[in-house]
């Protein structure tokens, strides 16, 4: 579902961020992706949702190859992976209801539809009576819940999480954590990167460790 | 229609341009005032030209090509004199005036002076061809060349074609349209530089927006369309504006000419640009004004493309 193979990033000035890393991520596959500050995890996301190139290297991601496409190619190909950032980025002048359905906008579908998918998504959120709501008017862990029911509301067969409990207490990452899994056992591939041991800990899943430059396999959670 | 994806991709990007024009009231509605003020001078240029296009066709129609003959020239070579001149493109009709029907419509268009005529033992008028120019020709060389013509005629006195009027009418007309055209121009310039200035503030102001939409999938053309929407209703409104000022404005200007008497100017009417002027106009404005907002904010054109 995912396959990177020997991809290198570096920036001007500075070694690379990522060095000839290689792996892969089978369909239906729960990954965590770990490593200290600065060791790539957000470069890597950026490459993997096409945002920033490699210097070398190629990524398939929901098996399209996104750093060999157009941009018109590569907003296709977005289409089937959902995005989860650690800030959010809700719209601040937009509803939790127009929030969640920008997607399913973008691919034209029909405004009965939106409703009622949007109310099934926030429904599995534990969000359905925030609709019309504004994002400030939620605490940290609703706009969280917000932003996981947008990136899922189009069904993605990839959900891309980048550190999405950064901003978050211990309870609130966990409850976080238990929709992502559920989005997971609903069919999605999930990768969370996290740079948290305790939630790597309590959900044993398999871990891709970035650093140096490298990326290292350290199999289920409980072994980092 | 409706019930495609594509067009409701489009309805999403009209909401978003309204949304986007919405949360700038005051912005948009001052980039609509001074596109507005380019557009008015584009329209008052156009105004001004298209009326003396009118004069000058309106002169063609009631000012005749008169060839006065010399005294003691034949009837019959002034009827082949007029046939000749028919047959030149330039001419509706032709027609030989001897010169005693010469004096009985003198007498009839100035009946106060008419009964001086009759002192004369002959008709002291010459004998005339007159040559009526088809409506819609107002090439001034064409005019000049077919007069000279004529007067290389050996039974050619003179050759009248209004030569003052017709010749000053066409350098006002030239210097209307290098100098409105050069105005307009520039006032186009200056009011689709307006738009584009204000799309691309319009566009960082929602650089959020944009990325969300483009992490879930908008395509680098969908993205721009909202802003060819916010082009295309400014570029509407500005022209609205522009032309109901400048339909007031010429309204007021031309009550005020009605006081020249009619004689004066041959009776030519003023009036304001066509409705096919008008439509074509506010059509023309949008678009181009939708197409500049759109390229203002393509990838490498200065934007902040986030991507």
């Amino acid at each position: 579902m995912i396959e990177v193979q020997s991809l290198t990033r570096a920036f001007a000035g500075s070694p690379p961020v990522l060095n000839n890393i290689s792996f892969r991520v089978e369909r239906g596959e729960f990954v965590f992706l770990t490593g200290p500050s600065g060791a790539g995890k957000t470069t890597l996301f950026r490459i993997l949702i096409g945002m920033d190139q490699p210097n070398s290297g190629t990524v398939r991601v929901a098996d399209q190859p996104v750093t060999q496409f157009t941009r018109h190619q590569l907003a296709l190909a977005r289409r089937s992976i959902g995005v989860v950032f650690q800030d959010f980025k809700l719209l601040p002048n937009r509803t939790v209801a127009e929030n969640v359905s920008l997607p399913l906008e973008v691919l034209g579908k029909p405004p009965a539809q939106i409703r009622a998918r949007v109310f099934k998504v926030l429904t599995r959120v534990g969000m359905p009576h925030r609709q019309q709501a504004y994002p400030r008017q939620l605490s940290g862990g609703e706009q969280q819940r917000v932003a996981i029911a947008r990136a899922l509301v189009h069904d993605p067969q990839v959900l891309l999480a980048d550190e999405p409990t950064g901003n978050l207490d211990t309870e609130r990452s966990f409850s976080i954590l238990e929709l992502l899994r559920e989005a997971n056992a609903r069919g999605a591939t999930v990768v969370v990167a996290t740079h948290s041991a305790e939630l790597i800990e309590k959900y044993h899943s398999r871990v891709l460790v970035l650093g140096d430059g490298g990326i290292r396999d350290a199999g289920s959670g409980g072994s980092v | 229609m409706s019930e495609t994806p594509a067009a409701r991709q489009l309805q999403f990007a009209a909401r978003l341009a309204m949304q986007g024009l919405a949360r700038a009231p005051l912005t948009t509605m001052l980039t609509i005032l001074t596109a507005s003020l380019s557009f008015f001078a584009i329209v008052t240029a156009w105004t001004i030209a298209a009326n003396l296009d009118m004069a000058l066709l309106r002169f063609n129609e009631v000012v005749r090509v008169s060839v006065f003959l010399k005294p003691g020239a034949s009837d019959a070579r002034g009827k082949e004199i007029a046939s000749q001149a028919a047959r030149n493109a330039l001419v509706r009709e032709a027609r030989y005036l001897p010169p005693a029907d010469a004096a009985e419509r003198f007498r009839r268009q100035f009946p106060d002076i008419g009964a001086a005529l009759d002192q004369f033992p002959d008709p002291p008028l010459l004998p005339t061809v007159e040559a009526a120019l088809k409506p819609g020709d107002t090439d001034l060389a064409r005019v000049q060349a077919f007069a000279a013509g004529l007067q290389k005629l050996p039974e050619v006195d003179s050759v009248d074609y209004g030569k003052d009027v017709r010749e000053a009418l066409d350098r006002l007309s030239a210097a209307v349209y290098r100098i409105g055209g050069a105005l307009a121009l520039l006032a186009a310039v200056i009011g689709l530089f307006t738009v584009a200035s204000v799309v691309r503030l319009s566009y960082a102001r929602r650089a959020g927006e944009m990325h969300i939409l483009s992490v879930f999938g908008a395509t680098p053309v969908f993205l721009r369309i909202p802003y060819f929407f916010e082009g295309m209703f400014i570029g509407a409104a500005s022209s609205v504006l522009a032309l109901l000022a400048a339909a007031f404005g010429s309204s007021w200007v031309f009550s005020e000419l009605a006081v020249i008497p009619e004689s004066l100017y041959s009776g030519f009417g003023f009036s304001f640009l066509s409705w096919g002027a008008v439509l074509t106009f506010m059509l023309v404005a949008s678009l181009v004004s939708g197409l500049i907002a759109m390229i203002s904010v393509r990838p490498g054109a200065g934007s902040e493309w986030i991507e």
